[in-house]
């Protein structure tokens, strides 16, 4: 195979193995040029911005004034409240949903299933206006509790059919053998399921936390001067007259640090995670 | 962990008359299973029956907004709007523009970055974790970070692109030309990853004796693309395509914070256009039929994932 | 203890459009050990997991004991499960899987579990085992542990599905004798899935034989295997399987069996003794049966008996100490087990069998005469008329 592959094609064999390194690398630089810009120019002077070039004196003004001058850390706080809890809520229910949906034999189970998903892929414009005036008649714009209800919209199907999806790959002879070993159906449930399904709990609440973390338009919709995240926060930046764009771009960097390192806590998860279960890695 | 037999038992703990009922259930699984999954289903169908009908209600009448002025049924006049109306067409057509470069650019990149990866013994992993970090971020960073790279003054790429001399006087982001495909772009910078992985997952699934046996057949590298992985890989690339289409059509983020939908509507795709005219504007009538419209197409598109994709959305047994 | 019974026990998935059990009635009694045997998809899973109360049962009743079980939850009725998956927690040490059940319904302190445990790890010689987890264990250790797991538990009934199936075939032979030594330690009544007859044939005290959901026989091994009820029992008991001929009986110039197939050769000359038994009339349509084994090759071609067959060699398989052949009777091909032979295909091969080896079926496949020419072989006590051509 080797020697027909040394001849065929117009190409030789060593370009042809370079090749791939060639496209990933420039694919690579594609990739990182504007995220190391991001960085740079986030360590740069409001003068420096302008000079494109990296020799610098670098400075930590930019987040000392995000981090200490400005509205960004109760804004942190918040996103973190925000994502954590829409997160903890839509993994428990998911768990519990994901476990029924793959255990249950009912009929009209199928139905039931993409309803559940189907009401995670309306389109974010389409769900915000109801959205508005139900938080409006409820008295709940502006709240943590509208902004949690808002992310649980398409966290809870997604924990919903991600559990399902790790509960299918369990034998149900491993709960039968619970029952028949005297567990209830809750105990067998919570000592021998829950334990096996761990680590796609863990992933799937990860998973959740990065959309309600990344999220803006409901977050802009939905939350007052309080109760804003942080992504609301800096697109507010760019609003103003004269924008500080180190400023803006060390603020941006907060946000999507510790999302870039769940996404690689969980990257085996990923797909599987951004397919609703469709692809497993 | 020693608990003392059945105290934790629900169904125990049913009021005494109820016990023996309980047990004549022609099938006590399912009430723990609806129990469990009863919360859900409750907390979903409000957050989308609700909406659903105060949608199509508002769709279908004309919403007085001034207190005192009261609200009056229009029937289907403004979906004949919304469908015939100049900037409405616009917007489909712009929507369709969007959507349908942004798929065919991360469709044939995605494949591309997948078979490279297939194919290369070292750096495999460093690669891919590079090439994965964008969909992490947030839409408004990403949409932030191309503003500032393409902005005219402080922007490396709008720079760059002074150099051979393009857009230099006005921003490609204020450009009613190129603003549409500079969004193709971000979007295809975060999003094409997903593209890749779908795929690689299923190169990785392909045994390698396939390709060998291709080998021996005679086939150069293009055929064996060609005839033996593209094949293999067409379930994947329609997996990618149909969730990669829902995404576009339900997010608009990105061009919220770049464009706002403009300039001069070059950008207005119906997401954002159905958030201009209802939250803006409060034209809740069209804006509520054009939501309409907006989610019968994602939810077909939806089906179709779910039905070819997934087996279904499960047994119906 | 438990005797167990199955009062016209139904099971249907689906509303009724699949019947997986239908009208099912079993005693089993105290200490016996009952084996289902069935091929795939014949019922027996479902009628052992109805017991073990994994499956609800649409009509009839179940009880252990004297006690009526039909609507009790799994834990309620103090039977033991034996998973062909061994079904153990992965997330759990040996010795904690063995404990689980303890754990469940007893109030026993750590101690006291520890100890009961170590006792049962040793019946099973799995006592170094008790800190790993099931993943590190090979095959037959981990069956031990699932056995471990149901003798702990000291229960009215073991209950067993399959659990030999995922083992490579020495290990499943040694498991065999040691399940069996084991049962019959314990004197626990057990109720054995398997699809495999020679599992059942060692193992069983009777074994209850079911096809599309319906109980079709239940006897000892060598009853089930001398005097099948039906058709479907003759053919799934016996390895390799019995032949069988569609013939007609006819008595005009001597009774005997002719084939019914077109331009068939086969003529098999019956007794007037056996005739006058079978309860059949002139010209009835019947399935003959014989077992490989009760083929004897190479006999005279023109024997007393009248009763030898010429026919020619498919292929023949040596089989070390005896040889499978395989020849053509009338369109269909048919095994013989014989002494060790060579021959090649397509030679000529004369072979005849012992009229008491003959088995006979009606066409709704009820047997009509089994194994012998005595009392027991025949199964029609008086002469129906069957439907005549």
């Amino acid at each position: 195979m080797s020697e027909r592959q040394a001849t065929d094609g117009l190409v030789p064999r060593r370009v042809r193995e370079a090749l791939p390194y060639v496209v990933l690398g420039l694919y690579a630089l594609w990739t990182l040029v504007p995220l190391a810009w991001m960085s740079v120019s986030a360590l740069k002077r409001r003068g420096d911005i302008i000079q494109l070039s990296f020799v610098f004196e670098p400075t930590l003004k930019n987040f000392r004034l995000v981090f200490f001058e400005s509205g960004v850390p109760g804004f942190l706080f918040n996103s973190v409240l925000v994502a954590s809890v829409s997160a903890l809520v839509a993994v428990f229910f998911g768990t519990l949903g994901g476990y029924a949906l793959s255990r249950s034999d009912m009929r009209g189970k199928k139905h039931l299933a993409f309803w559940i998903i189907s009401t995670r892929m309306a389109p974010i414009a389409v769900a915000i206006i109801p959205l508005f005036f139900l938080f409006t008649r409820l008295n709940l714009l502006g709240t943590y509790a509208a902004l949690i209800i808002a992310y649980s919209t398409f966290n809870l199907p997604f924990a919903i059919w991600m559990m399902r999806s790790f509960f299918d790959e369990i034998p149900e002879s491993i709960e039968e053998a619970a029952l028949v070993d005297g567990a209830t159906r809750w105990q067998a449930f919570r000592k021998t399921l829950v334990p096996l399904v761990a680590p796609g709990i863990g992933a799937t609440a990860i998973i959740c936390v990065v959309f309600a973390w990344n999220d803006f338009l409901f977050a802009f919709m939905f939350s007052n001067q309080d109760t804003q995240t942080i992504p609301v926060s800096a697109a507010q930046q760019i609003g103003q007259e004269g924008i500080d764009w180190g400023i803006v771009m060390a603020t941006g960097l907060v946000i999507l640090a510790p999302m870039v390192a769940f996404g690689m806590i969980v990257r085996e998860y990923l797909v599987e995670g951004l397919t609703m279960g469709a692809v497993k890695q | 962990m020693a608990e003392a037999t059945g105290t934790a038992d629900p169904e125990r703990q049913a009021p005494d008359g109820e016990q023996g009922l309980v047990q004549r259930l022609p099938t006590p699984s399912l009430s723990f299973e609806m129990a469990l999954l009863l919360p859900s289903i409750v907390f979903l169908a409000v957050i989308s029956f609700i909406p659903l009908f105060a949608l199509l209600w508002m769709s279908v009448m004309e919403v007085g907004i001034v207190a005192g002025r009261s609200s009056e049924f229009v029937g289907l006049e403004h979906y004949a709007d919304v469908l015939t109306d100049a900037r409405h067409i616009n917007s489909w057509w712009t929507t369709v523009l969007y959507v349908g470069s942004a798929l065919v650019l991360q469709t044939v990149l995605g494949v591309l970055l997948a078979v490279s990866l297939d194919a290369v013994d070292r750096a495999e992993n460093v690669f891919t974790s590079v090439i994965i970090m964008p969909m992490m971020v947030a839409p408004v960073v990403v949409g932030l970070l191309w503003d500032f790279m393409l902005s005219n003054t402080f922007g490396l790429y709008a720079f760059i692109l002074h150099q051979f001399g393009l857009f230099t006087e006005t921003p490609i982001l204020a450009s009613d030309q190129f603003a549409l495909p500079a969004l193709v772009i971000m979007d295809t910078w975060q999003w094409t990853p997903l593209i890749v992985l779908i795929v690689l997952a299923r190169l990785k699934s392909i045994p390698n004796q396939v390709y060998e046996a291709a080998a021996i057949d005679g086939a150069d590298p293009w055929q064996r693309f060609r005839y033996v992985t593209y094949p293999l890989i067409k379930p994947a690339i329609a997996i990618a395509l149909l969730l990669r289409s829902m995404d576009l059509l339900r997010f608009f983020d990105k061009i919220f914070i770049t464009t706002g939908g403009g300039p001069a509507d070059a950008t207005k795709v119906i997401g954002m256009f159905i958030y201009e005219q209802g939250l803006r504007y409060q034209n809740y009538g069209p804006a509520s039929a054009l939501g309409i419209l907006l989610l019968v197409v994602t939810i077909v598109i939806g089906f179709l994932f779910v039905e070819y994709f997934m087996g279904g959305a499960g047994d119906d047994e | 203890m438990g005797n167990i019974s199955y009062q016209d026990v139904t099971k249907e998935f689906n509303d009724g459009a699949i019947v997986a059990v239908d009208d099912l009635s079993l005693e089993v009694e105290d200490g016996e050990f009952l084996v289902l045997l069935g091929p795939s998809g014949c019922g027996k899973s479902t009628t052992l997991r109805m017991l073990a109360g994994l499956e609800t049962v649409t009509e009839g009743e179940i009880s252990i004991d004297g006690e009526r079980v039909t609507g009790l939850e799994p834990r309620e009725r103090n039977v033991a499960m034996v998973f062909q998956n061994y079904a153990l927690y992965p997330h759990l040490t040996v010795e904690d899987n063995i404990a689980f059940s303890l754990r469940m319904n007893t109030d026993l302190d750590e101690d006291a579990i520890r100890e009961q445990v170590v006792e049962t790890a040793e019946l099973l010689d799995i006592q170094d085992l008790l800190e790993k987890k099931p993943g590190a264990l090979s095959g037959g250790q981990q069956q031990r542990v699932a056995l471990g797991r149901a003798i702990i538990r000291d229960p009215s009934v073991f209950l067993f599905d399959e659990p030999l199936s995922n083992l490579d075939a020495k290990l499943r032979a040694d498991m065999r004798t040691e399940l069996t030594r084991l049962q019959q330690e314990l004197g626990v009544t057990s109720v054995y899935v398997t699809h495999d007859q020679s599992e059942a044939m060692t193992m069983g005290d009777r074994i209850a034989v079911m096809n599309d959901g319906k109980l079709q026989q239940v006897g000892g091994p060598n009853d089930v295997y001398d005097h099948p009820a039906n058709e479907f029992v003759a053919g799934f008991i016996g390895e390799p399987s019995m032949n069988f001929l569609d013939v007609r009986f006819d008595r005009e110039d001597g009774p005997r069996l002719t084939t019914t197939g077109d331009g068939g050769s086969f003529v098999y000359p019956l007794s007037e003794a056996v005739a006058d038994r079978l309860g059949v009339s002139d010209g009835a349509r019947l399935t003959l049966g014989v077992r490989p084994e009760d083929i004897q090759v190479d006999v005279e071609a023109t024997g007393a008996s009248g009763r030898a067959q010429r026919t020619t060699v498919d292929v023949v398989e040596p089989m070390g100490s005896d040889s499978f052949v395989y020849f053509d009777v009338d369109g269909t091909v048919w095994t013989g087990r014989t002494d060790r032979i060579d021959r090649q295909p397509g030679s000529e091969l004369v072979y005849e069998f012992d009229e008491s080896a003959l088995y006979l079926f009606d066409e709704d496949g009820e047997t009509i005469k089994s194994i012998g020419t005595g009392e027991g072989s025949f199964h029609r006590e008086t002469e129906e008329p069957l439907v005549q051509e």
